[in-house]
């Protein structure tokens, strides 16, 4: 037998053998490259969540500046109407 | 009490800007004073009459009017010579000083080894209303380098800013960062004063406005740095960032020396984005796919249970560089990090949880080349959660162990762009950091009385009382897959070696800024009195 015969006889046998055991080489690299592919994919969702998810962090922060800033606005308000109050107490005195 | 010379060049300001630039100087409550004035040649008639008038009624005032427009660098010289006091201020025409700014700042000096202090500042917004305070971490050379974040109020003998040659031609819009660059070279003390002293204000025309409005300055910025890098020996490239005003040293290592990666692991199995990991074989299959730092050696710990299949793994990725050390004991994070070092051979660690996935491909050698200045013993990196949150950018030790901005975006600036800059911080985790071989030894490795946590803030913290810088750079970027391989609990015991040890610095941290909520790690500020 020629080499090249040997060489295909054995190709036919590595393909029988390959029908016996299941998928073969070119079916395992398919599903190693879906893998890949849906583990990219997931990835990628998961970044979006986490975009998500940082924005909501940040934004406490900036909601828990504006709080701080509110109460200040708030606090500076109720000094200003007291002192008000009493101007506005002073005057209606004087009118009586 | 050391005299202060405020200096200001003048041209063409807001006509109320100046005036209140004036009043701000002339009300301040220390009285002894200089006010250098430098008119360079303004268009506006009636800046030189404002100027005259109020030299006319106030003897502390210098005016000189110059007779040609030299630009913001002759003025500022020329406002240098005509300077009599031992300390000077910079003070720009349209903004405001803080009505006990001197006084504070004349204090600082009183301690006489301080050569250069400054302050923290605030926006004068178009209404009239301050915002945006910045409080500014601690002297952070490396901070320096990659951004001006002291800017003002920036203050000095006025004796180093002669000798270091006063404001350089060729640097206009950054000289005063120029002029810092070689101010803090020379000074024996930079000192900080976290109090908001000096008000600047937002013209339309202003960077404070609007950063884009001088090009021109950014590209001086960063040849002023770059001149820094070659003054002191930094093998660098500086660039500029997306982000005006901040740059980047593209250090060069020097050598190639052989870094060990140190890794401890139970081999342990876990699903990252969808699928199954073994993650300390992910770990070095990361390095070795991506990193262009190729000088490593591999040195693994690994407790009993880690699977055979594990280990063949290992051998087959790294080869002849893996050395396997086999650990059985209790769980000990930091005696078998330890027993790693002793297994080592390389000039310089790398920290590496088996938890991890390396990005970028120049990580390594951007740590490796930052600890390589003599005065740097570690250098950490950013890292992500799977999700691509922020995990890690530096510790803050503000009452308690936090890391900085931590579930913030992964790509967000940050405050202050503090997240695009290498700067100094406190400590770095010990999830993926280099620390050099010798000091590492020095200071004993890290504490087994410390066997989960907090073991890298106490190496942090003991390298630094050596005297050491730790630097944190967003240019080496690994995923941390933290939450999904570990519980992070602390114990008692835990917390308790560590304020035992480092009560005090862990609760004044340098980098951090009184005025920002302790507690917090996300640079919120405290409410602020009225």
């Amino acid at each position: 037998m020629s080499p090249e015969d040997e060489i295909l006889a054995l190709r036919e046998e590595v393909a029988a053998l390959r029908a016996l055991v299941g998928p073969s080489d070119e079916s395992y690299a398919k599903l190693q490259l879906d893998v890949l592919t849906a583990r990219d994919a997931a990835k990628g969702a998961e970044a979006e969540l986490g975009t998500l998810r940082g924005t909501i962090t940040e934004m406490s922060t900036q909601l828990a500046r504006a709080q701080q800033s509110q109460d200040a606005v708030q606090r500076a308000y109720l000094v200003g109407r007291r002192s008000m109050g009493g101007v506005a107490r002073r005057f209606r005195s004087r009118r009586r | 009490m050391p005299r202060f010379s405020v200096l200001t060049t003048v041209f063409d300001p807001p006509r109320n800007a100046l005036v209140e630039c004036l009043e701000s100087v002339r009300q301040q409550s220390l009285v002894d004073w200089q006010h250098v004035l430098v008119n360079d040649s303004s268009t506006l008639p009636w800046v030189a009459e404002v100027l005259d008038e109020a030299a006319l009624r106030d003897r502390r005032l210098t005016v000189v009017h110059r007779k040609f427009n030299g630009g913001i660098v002759a003025a500022s010289n020329d406002a240098l010579s005509a300077a009599t006091g031992e300390l000077v201020a910079l003070l720009d025409h349209d903004d405001v000083l803080h009505r006990e700014a001197l006084e504070v700042m004349s204090g600082v000096y009183d301690e006489s080894t301080v050569d250069v202090a400054y302050s923290d500042s605030d926006r004068i917004r178009p209404d009239g209303r301050h915002s945006m305070p910045f409080f500014k971490p601690d002297f952070s050379p490396e901070r320096l380098r990659s951004q001006n974040y002291i800017t003002h109020l920036t203050t000095a003998r006025r004796s180093l800013v002669i000798d270091v040659g006063g404001f350089r031609p060729g640097f206009d819009g950054a000289q005063d960062h120029d002029l810092l660059l070689r101010l803090t070279e020379r000074a024996r003390c930079v000192a900080h004063v976290p109090r908001v002293l000096y008000h600047w204000r937002e013209a339309p025309s202003s960077v404070a406005s609007d950063p884009s409005n001088k090009p021109y300055a950014y590209e001086n910025g960063r040849r002023a740095i770059q001149e820094q890098c070659d003054r002191l020996d930094i093998d660098a490239e500086v660039e500029r960032s997306r982000y005006d005003g901040c740059y980047r040293v593209r250090r060069r290592v020097v050598g190639e020396p052989l870094v060990s990666v140190l890794i401890p692991t139970r081999g342990s199995h876990g699903t990252v984005w969808g699928c199954e990991r073994s993650f300390v074989v992910d770990a070095v299959a990361s390095i070795e796919r991506l990193s262009a730092y190729r000088n490593l050696e591999y040195v693994v710990v690994y407790d009993p249970e880690t699977p055979a299949s594990t280990l063949l793994a290992l051998g087959r990725i790294a080869g002849r560089r893996l050395k396997l050390v086999p650990f059985a004991g209790e769980f000990n994070f930091s005696h078998k990090m330890n027993l790693a070092a002793v297994k080592s051979i390389g000039t310089h660690l790398l920290l590496l949880n088996d938890d991890t996935e390396l990005i970028d491909p120049d990580s390594i050698g951007v740590l490796v080349a930052h600890t390589q200045m003599p005065d740097v013993a570690m250098a950490g990196g950013r890292l992500l959660f799977a999700d691509g949150t922020l995990q890690h950018a530096g510790h803050v030790y503000a009452g308690r162990v936090d890391h900085a901005l931590v579930g913030w975006p992964g790509e967000h600036p940050g405050p202050y762009r503090m997240n695009v800059v290498e700067r100094e911080c406190s400590g770095v985790t010990a999830a993926a950091a280099v620390v050099r071989r010798d000091s590492f030894f020095d200071v004993g490795g890290f504490c087994e009385q410390l066997p989960g946590n907090f073991n890298d803030v106490d190496l942090s913290l003991k390298l630094r009382a050596q005297g050491y810088r730790i630097v944190w750079s967003p240019f080496a970027s690994w995923y941390h897959f933290e939450s999904a391989s570990r519980d992070p609990q602390t114990t008692d015991l835990e917390r308790d070696v560590l304020l035992q040890r480092w009560r005090w610095q862990i609760e004044c941290d340098p980098y951090f800024n009184p005025n920002l909520l302790p507690l917090r790690s996300d640079w919120l500020e405290r409410p602020q009195p009225h």
